[in-house]
């Protein structure tokens, strides 16, 4: 009875888990998706007065940001359990340079092929190489470390 | 005590695992995208 419980408990830790990594990249997924729409738009954009702008803003961006900000928070609560209770790799250490390469990704996608059809974008290539380096250099850090716990 | 190869290929199940629901997840982004933003 006891041993069925702790598989019980075992098999509910890994399906949180699973539904905390998923939420993540779920997350990830949304920001880059609306640092996309934005881009697509030029960057600007405004409800009331357009002339601000370069355009009117896509309906529902700020809850679309809102269920990003919800999964990211869900993804650390769930990993954080799931992966103690299982004594399973905590991969929350990926968060961050994931999303920092994917937004990285994109600017330079925007900055060498503008969306707004400019020859080259070269604010968003800028903060392309910028997240890049943000994003690849934790990454780096933390592969070398283990490395030489391995060792 | 677990023999180093078991606990290494336990952490390669694991990581095997967290793709896969990361691939999930990245389909369940762009899915919640389109159905709130349009």
């Amino acid at each position: 009875m006891v041993r069925s419980g702790g598989v019980l408990r075992r098999a509910f830790a890994a399906a949180v888990l699973g539904l905390g990594i998923a939420a993540g990249a779920a997350a990830i997924t949304l920001l880059s998706m609306l640092l996309r729409s934005s881009t697509a738009i030029g960057g600007s954009c405004a409800d009331g007065d357009a002339a601000l702008a370069d355009g009117p803003c896509r309906s529902h961006t700020g809850a679309a940001l809102l269920i990003a900000v919800a999964c990211a928070l869900l993804c650390l609560l769930a990993v954080s359990w799931g992966a103690s209770v299982l004594g399973a790799p905590r991969p929350l250490f990926l968060a961050w340079p994931v999303l920092a390469l994917t937004l990285g990704w994109n600017f330079l996608r925007d900055g060498f092929d503008p969306p707004m059809g400019e020859g080259l974008a070269l604010g968003y290539v800028v903060g392309g190489v910028v997240f890049l380096l943000l994003g690849a250099a934790p990454l780096l850090l933390r592969l070398s470390a283990a490395r030489d716990v391995d060792r | 005590m677990t023999p180093s190869s078991e606990r290494s290929r336990s952490r390669t199940t694991w990581w095997l695992y967290y793709v896969v629901v990361a691939v999930l997840g990245i389909y369940g982004g762009v899915a919640l995208f389109d159905w709130v933003v349009g």
